[in-house]
C-alpha cells in the first residue's frame, strides 16, 4: 500500500479506502474545547526520512489543519522509554540506562533534528506551543529530561528556534513503578 | 513531604518506613496502594497466584487500604477471571476490597458471572473512578452493563480485539440495563485491534453519551465516533498514528509491557 498523501494539505489523492476515511476521522472541527493535542514522538520520525510522507503525518498535519477551538495552544510530543538510546528494557523490572555508543549518540542527535524539523514544518499548518513530554518510567526520568533538555540546547545552538518557532517546553510525566523481582510482582507485602 | 519523592520507588519507600514511626504512619498507605493478583499459580512461586497474595494482604488486615487492585493473567496461562476462581473465604476476601478507586481485569469473563454480578463486584460500585478491561469476555450489552456497575467511575480504559455479538438480540441481553449511569468526564484509552465500533457506539446510546475530557485513541476505526460524542467536552487528544488502523508503531525496543 502505498501512501500518496502530501504533507501540507489535507487532499488525499491516494487509492486506499481505508486511508481516506482515516483522515476524515481526524477531523477536529467540531471540538470546540480542544486545548491540547498530544501524539507520540515516534510517529513523527518519518516526516523527514521519506520522500512521501507515512500516513502518521499526514493524520497529524489534517488533524492540525481542521482544528477550530479557540483555546487550542500545545502540540504535546510524548516520548516514551524506546525513544531513548541509552535506555534498557529489562521486563519485568523498570528499564535501566546503559552507556550509549557515540554511533548511538550520533544516531540519536540526528533523530532529534530531524524531528525538530517536522514540527517547524507541521507548525507552518497551525501556530501552537510545542511541549516535549518524557512519558517514561521513574527510575529513567531525569536521564529522558537530560537527554531532551540536551537536544533543546543542541537545537538553540544551531539557531534552530526564532520567532516563529521558539523554544520547546520540556516536561516529565512518571510512570507509575514497575514491579521489581518476582515478590514484587504479584501481591507485595512488606515483610 | 519527603515520603512524597519516594512514592514511585516502593524500595526507598519501604526504606522510609523503617526510619521511625512517623516516617511509617505517611509511608503505609502508599506502600499498601495497590494489590496485584494473577488468575494462575506459577510453578516457580506458586505462593504468589490466585488468591494467595488476596489471603495474605486479608491475614494482614491490608484490604482496606489498598486502592489500586490488579488482576493479571500469566504470559503462556491465559485463564479467565471467572466465579470459577471464587469460594466463600475468597469472595469475602475479595469484598473487604472496600477502597478500591482503580480497577483493571485483564481477561473478565463477564457472561459467567451473570446474573449474580453484584454478588461480587457490588462492593466497588461507589468507589471505582477508574476503570481498566483488557481482553473482557462478553456480548457488548454485558460489558457495557458491568461498566454501568461503577456509579462514580470517570476513567475507562479498553483494551480489546473484537466483541462478540453472539446473543446480542436474546432477550436476556436486551434486559441488561445498567445499574448506573457513570458521569464519564475523565479519560478514556482505547486500544482496539479490530473494526467493530459497535461496543463504543452501544456505550454512547445506553449511557446517553459520554463526556470525556481527554482520549487516547489507537482505533481510527471509532474515532470519529468518539470525536462526536465528546465533541463539547474533549480538551486533550492523544493519538499514536502510525498506520491506517492508528495502531501503536511496533518496536522492538519497546518496554512497556504493562
Amino acid at each position: 500500500m502505498v501512501w500518496n498523501v502530501p504533507l501540507d494539505g489535507v487532499q488525499t489523492q491516494t487509492d486506499s479506502p481505508i486511508a481516506k476515511s482515516s483522515l476524515r476521522d481526524f477531523n477536529l472541527s467540531r471540538n470546540k474545547s480542544l486545548r491540547i493535542l498530544q501524539v507520540a514522538a515516534c510517529s513523527i520520525d518519518d516526516v523527514l526520512r521519506a520522500r512521501s510522507p507515512n500516513v502518521a503525518t499526514s493524520l497529524l498535519t489534517y488533524a492540525l489543519s481542521t482544528i477550530t477551538s479557540p483555546v487550542f495552544t500545545e502540540l504535546t510530543a510524548i516520548y516514551r522509554d524506546y525513544d531513548f538510546r541509552g535506555v534498557e528494557p529489562s521486563w519485568p523490572d523498570q528499564p535501566c540506562l546503559r552507556e550509549r555508543l557515540p554511533a548511538e549518540e550520533v544516531e540519536e542527535a540526528l533523530w532529534h533534528c530531524r524531528l525538530f524539523k517536522a514540527f517547524r514544518t507541521i507548525r507552518e499548518i497551525r501556530d501552537f506551543r510545542l511541549v516535549l513530554c518524557a512519558d517514561v518510567w521513574h527510575r529513567v526520568g531525569g536521564y529522558s529530561v537530560r537527554v531532551l533538555k540536551e537536544a533543546v540546547a543542541a537545537e538553540k545552538a544551531r539557531r534552530g528556534f526564532d520567532d516563529i518557532f521558539p523554544e520547546p517546553l520540556v516536561i516529565y510525566s512518571p510512570r507509575a513503578v514497575r514491579p521489581k523481582g518476582p515478590r514484587r510482582m504479584l501481591g507485595w507485602v512488606p515483610q | 513531604m519527603v515520603i512524597a519523592d519516594f512514592i514511585y520507588d516502593k524500595w526507598d519507600l519501604l526504606a522510609c518506613s523503617l526510619i521511625c514511626r512517623s516516617w511509617y504512619t505517611a509511608s503505609f498507605p502508599h506502600l499498601h496502594h495497590a494489590l496485584v493478583v494473577k488468575t494462575f499459580s506459577s510453578h516457580h512461586a506458586p505462593r504468589l497466584g490466585w488468591p494467595k497474595p488476596l489471603q495474605h494482604a486479608s491475614k494482614h488486615g491490608l484490604l482496606p487500604f489498598v486502592k489500586k487492585f490488579r488482576v493479571r493473567v500469566g504470559f503462556y496461562d491465559v485463564a479467565m477471571f471467572s466465579p470459577r476462581l471464587f469460594n466463600w473465604r475468597t469472595l469475602r476476601q475479595f469484598s473487604a476490597l472496600i477502597n478500591v478507586q482503580e480497577l483493571v481485569i485483564d481477561y473478565l469473563d463477564v457472561p459467567s458471572f451473570m446474573p449474580k454480578i453484584r454478588r461480587y463486584f457490588g462492593h466497588f460500585s461507589q468507589t471505582v473512578r477508574s476503570l481498566a478491561l483488557r481482553k473482557p469476555k462478553g456480548s457488548r450489552r454485558q460489558i457495557i452493563f458491568f461498566i454501568g456497575l461503577f456509579e462514580h467511575l470517570e476513567d475507562l480504559k479498553l483494551l480489546y480485539d473484537v466483541i462478540y455479538p453472539q446473543g446480542e438480540k436474546t432477550a436476556d441481553n436486551r434486559s441488561l440495563v445498567p445499574s448506573f449511569i457513570p458521569p464519564l468526564r475523565g479519560r478514556l484509552t482505547i486500544t482496539c485491534f479490530g473494526k467493530d465500533v459497535g461496543l463504543l457506539q452501544d456505550m454512547i446510546d445506553l449511557f446517553g453519551g459520554i463526556r470525556f475530557h481527554h482520549m487516547d485513541l489507537f482505533n481510527v476505526k471509532g474515532t470519529r465516533l468518539l470525536l462526536g460524542a465528546c465533541a463539547e467536552t474533549l480538551e486533550t487528544l492523544r493519538l499514536c498514528p502510525t498506520d491506517p488502523h492508528g495502531l501503536e508503531r511496533p518496536t522492538g525496543r519497546s518496554t512497556d509491557a504493562n
